[in-house]
């Protein structure tokens, strides 16, 4: 094994060779990624999400959210069947009467969303913190990871609770203001883990030569553990980065498990999914199987552009 | 290290004390609970009374206030739902769940470092990509749905293990119960451990590949293949030390997440530890237990953390507990 | 595991055949656990179906929430405010005492004085005094004529005087709810023996070979298993590792129909779910304009409104989509053969052209915006009813918007809000009556709400009409059976039929699923009890 990985180390490195000289990172880090077909294929995929997520209302047959002009009357028909309005169902509908792809387009808009959202915040204030809490040791460095003690053992159920009854909506409420409410205790929930995996990996860089020579050169903190510390803790952070991702989509299905997601009336890929459990022993597959097909999709396309880009960009995998 | 470890502990004492205050004003600010537990037919008189037994009538400093006091004597409260010390039914329902997460811990260790070492030393190699894609879909499916095919492939279609609930036979070891000392235990324990690992095995598989493809670049891995070592001594000794240090921190942790919020998976499969008694409590706004609860895994997670940071200066030299000692 | 299970049905079944019958054992999958098995501890559905097993009542429910006399033999009213009680004799408990009267008395001693529960059996104890007459006959008298006295005795369970606590002597008898969840003083003349009660897991009776009374005893020993994620007490079920379950999803009702190994029951429970509207805030927080907007005034206050509202419903639709036939249409509190029914209400016809008729006649030709609320973890298909509800109205020219919470915050929120008002302007709730009559959802629901008498406390749309109050306060104290059901009645048709104070929607169906070659009675009261699951001839 060890002759053939060897062999591919020695190729890329002389490719990348021959390419530095005339690309810039951008183009390198592109062509890198380009060269793993399963990466290009998750890179279609995202953006297939990404087109669904943004043209969701044009691309649906119909509008799901809408209330009048759903009927519960329209309610589990299986795939194919037509609905009152004449509408055919392609995938069926779900327990409210809503054409279960348009919902599903729908819903993977707000999926995305909170995901994604969710992970973006909670990877700044986590690696934020995690960054500082690992360079500067001591106090700060307690402090930081008690609180970080404390957020991981505060269930997301609390959070969100805590938050459905703590801000409550008036009868104006806009519709994202729930989304917001899931966000936040999304975040809540997350950035401790990002901050105690980045406070590991950075501890164990900190020793080493290249931090303590960029501190003998007198370069401010700021510039130390942004341009030094952080692009060599990449890897563990898009690790989990991505998976975090993954997981608060999926946290946000088992929080509408619990009653506590988004409204009933709008629903998200992941509450879809959880509505479906109520249907598993039913036989009417359709409803559950379908959204969870769809998260799937979702959230494989993101990891296989995570796991790939993570490689391109770890400065230690380039030789 | 002494020290460091008492330093630490007085840490926890603090931590503990703020994690009190902020779970007890959280859940005074979600509401009282008598609405749901009184009868319907309770009149405005029987639910003053019942407000005013749980001593909820008072103002929320004087509540939080008489918490303290009679925690300092080790008294947590008695349950609002149970009218039992919320500590002693959590601590009925710790083994269970301890089970649980060891077998599940033992899960994704068994089969996540193995596939993660495999997956990272030959990553371009079709089952590895089989491998890195299958650990994909361990976080990407909610835990409900999944515990809940399990339950409909091997206990309704195929009839080999019990759908829900924990073995009937307890076994006392070193004073603690447990039902893993029978075959009918390991039957029950099976499909919830599963279901429950399948998000931390992910996580393993991706950590030791990560770590792995990391490692073997590193000049000492070339050095001691240089050497004429075998692989088998590269990996074991070199590649596995190095990769050890996520692993352990993200398992440290998720070995208290695995303890704290089993929450889903108790609910699916009924099995009785402290997470279906936590969503319970939820349910039903319990405060002592949810107040309880939540310090024992504070203390968990400090404790871990701890311990994590003593694995870490034992398993990379370059981490040393001074740099560490907050 | 199920192999060796089935082995072991498979041997019970031949040594049946060979010889009398063996040990009977059953495992019966429910829902909700209980919270305590003291029998005074907590008012609270689970409990008393659980705890029933093992001690038994004076008067008791059949399937079908009518009297019929358990510990007592017999009880007649002798005058206006006494009623006389005469005990069954040979009833022993547990530990082979005597039940006498004291037991009775020392029973409601502690029911009446219990402190630290969570909802007593105080509003039944109350205002009764007990003077034993004998060993075995009891007088209990009241200060006004009391015709529910029967009803109340349902409810409190009888317990030995001699039970032991390890507590303080000076609250409830000395005896801690902890003492009866380790099997320590629950000592009762029920059918069934407490064994142990695994927390979180299950509860094991034995059946009392000494029993004396009524009920019967069909098994040997029982399990019951807390299962409280429904496809998972499916499941259970379908993999043989319990032999019934309670509260079957209406969801999976058609597919196990179809299951050959398994058979179903299902009766109409007590249970009516209904819309309460606003009817005493001049600008009620969840009406405003179409727009959004706040109204200048409140809608909802007109009966023609909430009239309106109600005949935008259509009930027989929800009933067949949302609940898949698993329910009956409601037009008032209680279904068919309960006491104290209005002969005149039927379920409101779904009629929306007749509705914006009248909603224009009201003032409001184009509608209103609304807001409805509901709990998502409380009745059968609870939020998806609301749902429903939101698309009729919204279809119907009320846009509706839905917002379901779990039931933790919703009821405190419903019922007390921040101020201690109703929080909500249109909600959805359900009331099951534990008296088994119409008096109870009446004082509780549409009577006006007065913590004083302690009446109107679920009434969180604040209906109030002095007549309605006049002819619950008749009711309540007429001894006469015919006189007071007509009284009631009257006093339904007022608040619902003239008022609209309640929208009511359906009453819950319940269904217990069983292995084939067992059925369950189903129950009114939703109880699931071991002794009404036999054997199927």
């Amino acid at each position: 094994m060890t002759a053939i990985q060897e062999e591919t180390v020695v190729e890329d490195t002389a490719a990348d060779r021959k390419n530095a000289a005339v690309q810039t990172p951008f183009r390198r880090i592109l062509s890198d990624f380009m060269d793993s077909p399963v990466a290009v294929l998750g890179a279609f995929g995202v953006i297939v999400v990404i087109f669904i997520a943004v043209f969701g209302p044009w691309l649906a047959p119909t509008d799901p959210y809408d209330l009048s002009s759903v009927s519960f009357m329209d309610n589990l028909l299986a795939p194919g069947e037509t609905m009152a309005n004449g509408t055919v169902a392609w995938l069926g509908t779900d327990g409210a009467g809503r054409d279960l792809l348009s919902a599903m387009i729908y819903g993977l808009r707000i999926s995305l969303g909170v995901g994604v959202g969710s992970g973006i915040i909670a990877l700044i204030i986590g690696c934020t913190l995690g960054m500082i809490a690992a360079y500067f040791g001591g106090r700060t460095d307690m402090v930081i990871m008690r609180i970080v003690d404390m957020q991981l053992s505060f269930p997301a159920i609390l959070v969100a609770l805590i938050l459905l009854a703590v801000v409550k909506g008036g009868p104006n409420e806009p519709g994202y203001f729930a989304v917001l409410k899931i966000i936040a205790a999304l975040v809540v929930v997350q950035w401790a883990y990002y901050a105690r995996t980045i406070r590991g990996s950075a501890l164990v860089e900190r020793r080493k030569e290249y931090v303590e020579a960029a501190n003998c050169l007198a370069l401010s903190n700021g510039r130390v553990v942004f341009r030094h510390l952080l692009p060599n803790c990449i890897a563990p952070i898009i690790v989990v980065g991505t998976m975090q991702t993954a997981h608060a989509i999926s946290l946000e299905a088992t929080l509408s498990f619990l009653g506590l997601g988004l409204p009933q009336t709008e629903p998200s890929l992941g509450k879809l999914i959880s509505n479906g459990f109520d249907y598993v022993m039913s036989g009417k597959y359709w409803i559950t199987v379908f959204p969870g097909l769809a998260l799937l999709f979702m959230i494989v396309s993101i990891n296989l552009v995570g796991d790939r880009l993570r490689d391109v960009l770890n400065p230690r995998l380039q030789k | 290290m002494t020290v460091f470890i008492i330093r630490r502990l007085m840490q926890a004492a603090l931590v503990v004390l703020i994690m009190s205050f902020l779970v007890f004003s959280g859940v005074f600010l979600v509401g009282d609970p008598t609405e749901i537990l009184v009868a319907d037919d309770a009149d405005q008189a029987e639910r003053a009374a019942v407000i005013e037994s749980l001593g909820l009538d008072k103002p929320f400093h004087i509540q939080y206030l008489r918490f303290l006091t009679k925690a300092a004597e080790g008294d947590l409260g008695e349950s609002f739902v149970f009218n039992e010390p919320a500590l002693q039914l959590i601590l009925d329902r710790l083994p269970a769940t301890m089970e649980l997460a060891i077998a599940a811990l033992l899960i994704s260790i068994v089969f996540g470092i193995p596939l993660g070492v495999i997956a990272g030393l030959k990553p371009d190699a079709v089952y590895s990509k089989f491998i890195m894609t299958g650990s994909i879909l361990g976080f990407s499916l909610p835990t409900f749905w999944v515990g809940i095919m399990l339950i409909l492939l091997f206990s309704v279609q195929l009839g080999w293990l019990p759908s829900t609930g924990r073995g009937d036979e307890i076994h006392y070891v070193f004073g603690f119960p447990t039902s893993l000392l029978t075959l009918d235990g390991w039957s029950h324990v099976l499909l919830p451990a599963v279901n429950l690992a399948l998000f931390k095995l992910s996580a393993v598989t991706r950590l030791a590949r990560a770590g792995t493809r990391e490692v073997v670049h590193q000049d000492y891995v070339k050095f001691a293949r240089a050497k004429g070592l075998t692989d088998q001594r590269v990996i074991f000794v070199h590649v596995l030390k190095n990769i050890l240090i996520p692993v352990v921190t993200v398992l440290g942790l998720e070995f208290g997440g695995l303890v704290a919020f089993s929450v889903v998976t108790e609910t699916i499969f009924a099995w009785p530890g402290i997470g279906k008694l936590l969503i319970d409590s939820i349910g039903l706004l319990d405060r002592p237990v949810i107040v309880a609860y939540l310090m024992i895994i504070v203390l968990l997670f400090v404790f871990l953390n701890l311990m994590v940071d003593i694995c870490y200066s034992l398993l990379d030299p370059r981490v040393r507990l001074q740099d560490i000692k907050a | 595991m199920s192999f060796i299970r089935r082995l072991g049905v498979t041997a019970v079944a031949m040594a049946a055949l060979a010889g009398p019958a063996m040990a009977e054992d059953i495992t019966i999958g429910i829902r909700s656990e209980p919270s305590s098995m003291d029998p005074y501890f907590h008012n609270l559905g689970p409990n008393n179906a659980m705890i029933g097993h093992v001690f038994a009542r004076l008067v008791d429910f059949d399937s079908n929430q009518q009297l019929f006399p358990s510990i007592a033999e017999s009880y007649k009213a002798i005058d206006d405010t006494t009623w006389e009680f005469k005990l069954r004799q040979g009833v022993k408990f547990h530990d082979g005492t005597d039940l006498t009267v004291d037991d009775v008395i020392y029973s409601f001693e502690r029911a009446d004085g219990y402190t630290g529960g969570n909802s007593s059996f105080r509003i039944y104890t109350k205002g009764k005094t007990l003077t034993k007459i004998d060993d075995h006959t009891l007088h209990i008298s009241t200060e006004k004529p009391y015709p529910l006295m029967p009803n109340d005795l349902t409810t409190v369970m009888i317990m030995s005087s001699e039970a032991k606590g390890t507590g303080a002597p000076d609250t409830n008898k000395g005896i801690e709810a902890s003492d009866f969840n380790d099997g320590t003083a629950t000592m009762g003349s029920g059918p069934y023996k407490f064994v142990e009660w695994k927390k979180g897991d299950r509860i094991v009776l034995e059946k009392y070979e000494d029993y004396v009374g009524p009920l019967s005893q069909p098994w040997d020993k029982v399990t019951f298993r807390f299962i409280p994620s429904e496809p998972a007490r499916v499941a259970a079920l379908l993999a043989g590792d319990v032999d019934m379950i309670d509260n079957v999803p209406t969801s999976d009702i058609a597919t196990l129909q179809k299951n050959k190994d398994v058979s179903l029951s299902d009766g109409v429970s007590n249970r009516v779910i209904y819309l309460h509207l606003d009817q005493w805030r001049d600008n009620s927080p969840f009406v405003t304009d179409k727009d959004g907007n706040p109204l200048d005034k409140n809608p909802l206050k007109d009966a023609r409104v909430r009239k309106a509202i109600s005949m935008m419903i259509n009930r027989p639709a929800i009933v067949e989509r949302v609940m898949e036939g698993v329910a009956l249409p409601a037009g008032q509190l209680l279904p068919d053969g309960f006491f104290g029914r209005s002969p005149n209400l039927k379920p409101e016809k779904y009629d929306v052209a007749g509705a914006k008729k009248l909603l224009a006649e009201a003032g409001y030709p184009d509608g209103f915006g609304l807001t409805i609320h509901g709990p998502n973890d409380r009745y059968i298909n609870d939020a998806k009813i609301a749902e429903a509800i939101g698309q009729l109205l919204s279809a119907a020219g009320i846009p509706t918007k839905v917002v379901t919470m779990p039931k933790n915050v919703y009821f405190s929120r419903a019922s007390k809000g921040a101020d201690g008002k109703p929080e909500f302007s249109f909600v959805l709730v359900g009331w099951g009556s534990g008296t088994g009559e119409a008096s109870s959802p009446l004082k509780s629901l549409l009577a006006t709400h007065d913590p004083d008498k302690g009446w109107g406390a679920s009434n969180r749309g604040r209906h109030t009409d002095p007549k309605v109050d006049a002819l619950i306060g008749e009711a309540l104290a007429t001894v006469d059976d015919a006189k007071r059901g007509q009284l009631l009645a009257e006093a339904t048709d007022i608040a619902i039929g003239e008022n609209q104070g309640i929208i009511p929607l359906h009453y819950q169906v319940n269904t217990w699923a069983t292995r084939a070659g067992l059925t369950y009675n189903s129950r009114t009261d939703e109880r699931t009890l071991a002794y009404d699951l036999k054997p199927a001839n």
